[in-house]
């Protein structure tokens, strides 16, 4: 989730920016930055690409500041952005490399070193990001974006530009899917 | 008996209205096979939260970065920054002024372009365009107008060049 600041809001600090100012651009990116890199991260797997397709989302709202309309959904709109990145990229690329995250460089809850959260976690983190890496691209985005971003169906809908019951199929496919694949990964020897 | 499956990720994550909630709730009391699935749905849902990396947990300073990538847009942003009828009529300016230097260069060269020179104009503007990070949404559909512009204009000097041979 993003730090909100009550006093400016985001419509507001997106109508400065388009203005022109830069002070008010930076504060959209501070405030704004965790939601949209830990986003990315969990939808590439790799915190080097995710960082770059986050600054390359925030050159997007820079430049369509001018066109972005002011009815209080910012959230949404700047994470469809990220999203969109993020599957060109993936094409881009054919395939997205799902490598484990390396938790060293990854910054994740820094006050916990990856040794103290046990090498058994790990692996079953890494295990389950690559079946999450494994689901159909909209899939992993619902589920993304519900389960690690804490979207509410409603905010999943706006986002990916589809439907409440779209959202709902596409979460309950992944889940269904993600065990059957976990599943069958206990049984490998 | 209609079966839930359909409904236990949803329910999983709190976003069946009470009525519907409730209707679940009734069901995986009398059905077996969806209580099971249930189960295994609530143990795959958990175990999730082993993988994420929640926006709390990440450390990050993207703000170098981005006045870097976005101070380098600086000229783009003056041209984009303009109405849709300014930027055609810019583009369309730029595109007539370089023809008509190509054509007075050409004239004081005392030959007109070297038939022999295979270089396609319109070539050229699609290698720009495709290098160009500026996509069709930002640019408001300007490659297209780029585009069409430098066929017409190939088109032109080709047929100019035509009767030269």
């Amino acid at each position: 989730m993003g730090q909100q600041r009550p006093d400016i809001d985001d419509d507001t600090l997106m109508a400065r920016t388009a203005a022109g100012e830069e002070a008010a651009f930076r504060l959209l990116v501070d405030r704004w930055q965790h939601d949209v890199l830990a986003f990315l991260i969990n939808m590439t797997g790799s915190r080097d690409d995710a960082e770059d397709l986050a600054q390359e989302t925030f050159v997007r709202v820079f430049r369509q500041a001018g066109r972005y309309r002011a009815e209080g959904k910012f959230r949404p709109w700047v994470l469809r952005i990220a999203a969109n990145l993020a599957r060109s990229r993936g094409r881009r690329a054919r395939l997205l490399k799902w490598l484990p995250l390396d938790t060293e460089r990854h910054d994740v809850a820094s006050n916990t070193p990856a040794a103290d959260r046990g090498i058994e976690a790990e692996q079953t983190a890494q295990v389950v990001r690559a079946a999450i890496a494994r689901l159909p691209e909209r899939q992993r985005q619902a589920l993304v974006l519900h389960r690690f971003q804490g979207m509410r169906y409603t905010e999943v809908a706006e986002t990916m530009g589809t439907s409440l019951a779209g959202v709902e199929s596409l979460i309950q496919r992944a889940l269904a899917g993600l065990r059957v694949d976990l599943a069958q990964e206990d049984e490998r020897p | 008996m209609k079966h839930v499956t359909g409904m236990l990720a949803a329910h999983l994550g709190g976003e069946l209205d009470p009525a519907r909630a409730g209707e679940v709730e009734a069901h995986l009391a009398a059905c077996e096979g969806c209580c099971a699935e249930a189960a295994r749905l609530r143990a795959t849902w958990d175990i999730l939260a082993t993988a994420a990396v929640p926006p709390t947990a990440t450390r990050a300073d993207l703000w170098s970065g981005v006045q870097a990538r976005t101070t380098g847009q600086a000229a783009a942003g003056w041209f984009f920054g303009r109405s849709a009828t300014a930027r055609a009529s810019l583009a369309v300016a730029t595109l007539a002024l370089g023809v008509l230097v190509g054509r007075w260069t050409g004239t004081l060269g005392g030959t007109a372009v070297a038939d022999d020179d295979n270089t396609d104009d319109s070539s050229l503007a699609g290698v720009w365009l495709q290098d160009s990070t500026w996509d069709d949404q930002a640019s408001g559909g300007l490659s297209d107008s780029w585009l069409a512009l430098a066929e017409v204009t190939d088109s032109r000097q080709s047929a100019g060049n035509g009767g030269t041979k």
